[in-house]
């Protein structure tokens, strides 16, 4: 099954940035001007979207462009039988290679995201609704590690969970 | 070194919580994200102990070996320079240092969502009793089999600028 395969082996979904993703970079109306500027939250957002896409588009040379190397992909998610709760990790270097072979319906939508910057560290915390076959099919959050190199924000880390049905309905 | 801007020691959580607590339809529902969040604390906790007390096992126990351990700071000429190494380096690091580490989180902000939690703090870090640095700590946590355990820790480092210092 495809949620099976996404949150257990290195057979990992299929996602696509929607342009709800844009939303990240819009300023909070009526928030004190705490957090990062609309400039920087896009610019933090940049490459967890083309991350997305680069999935969906099943382009491992477009993944690997948004990633800095020495991170992980890791998740809670479903045994190979259904079963709830079981660790997936591989690192991030590897998962970005395993993209060619994902199904071309796939998408990932983020809701909420919330951006966090300090110097050179940025992290991202949103909620996801994971679709195919034109119903979602898994929901969770999933939190993105970032830094920023020579100018440029990549991901270093991404985790993700999974409701418990999820895994139940596959 | 890796390991002279890594440690991390003693964690002495302020007593306010996490600025950011979404609202709650339900009492129990409240109970239960606090009960989550202190388990995410106590599991921070029982990590910077595991620094404090060079406890190399102990330290390997509040992690998942996958994850890393990541300084985002910057070199000698200011330039980002980011270093990553995992739990396992991490620890083996922690066991040969001699002096004594400390470190306390400043207004933690959490998040607990089922069995995925993140925490974004400032932190303070003193070295043989006097302060050495500061910065935020970006920590992603799981929970399997009913046991939360840092995955990743991410971190800045800076000497000058930190707030009241």
């Amino acid at each position: 099954m495809i949620i099976a395969s996404r949150f257990r082996a290195p057979i990992v979904l299929s996602a696509l940035a929607l342009a709800g993703c844009g939303e990240a970079s819009a300023p909070e109306p009526g928030r004190a001007p705490a957090g990062p500027s609309a400039e920087e939250r896009a610019a933090v957002m940049q490459p967890v979207n083309a991350f997305l896409d680069g999935v969906a588009r099943r382009d491992p040379a477009a993944l690997r462009a948004t990633i800095h190397p020495g991170g992980v992909a890791a998740g809670v998610g479903c045994g190979p039988t259904g079963q709830y709760n079981q660790l997936f990790a591989q690192p991030l270097a590897t998962y970005v290679e395993t993209v060619g072979s994902m199904h071309a319906d796939q998408r990932e939508q983020l809701f909420d995201p919330e951006v966090r910057i300090e110097g050179n560290l940025a992290t991202v915390w949103n909620r996801y609704e994971y679709s195919s076959g034109g119903r979602v099919r898994a929901a969770g959050y999933s939190s993105y590690q970032l830094v920023r190199v020579e100018g440029r924000w990549k991901i270093l880390n991404y985790s993700w969970s999974i409701r418990p049905q999820d895994c139940a309905a596959q | 070194m890796i390991m002279r801007s890594t440690f991390l020691a003693l964690l002495l959580v302020t007593a306010a919580p996490a600025a950011a607590q979404p609202a709650q339809p339900a009492q129990h529902a409240q109970h239960a994200q606090e009960t989550d969040e202190a388990a995410v604390m106590a599991t921070v906790e029982r990590l910077f102990g595991a620094l404090a007390s060079k406890d190399r096992a102990a330290l390997l126990g509040a992690v998942v070996a996958e994850g890393r351990a990541t300084s985002a700071g910057v070199d000698a000429a200011g330039r980002p320079q980011v270093s990553s190494t995992d739990w396992v380096t991490f620890a083996d690091a922690l066991a040969r240092r001699t002096d004594q580490l400390r470190e306390r989180l400043i207004d933690p902000h959490v998040h607990v969502e089922g069995d995925i939690a993140m925490i974004w703090s400032r932190y303070e870090f003193e070295i043989d009793g006097a302060f050495s640095h500061c910065g935020i700590d970006h920590f992603d946590l799981v929970r399997i089999e009913g046991r939360w355990r840092v995955l990743n820790l991410t971190w800045t480092r800076q000497t000058t600028g930190c707030p009241g210092r």
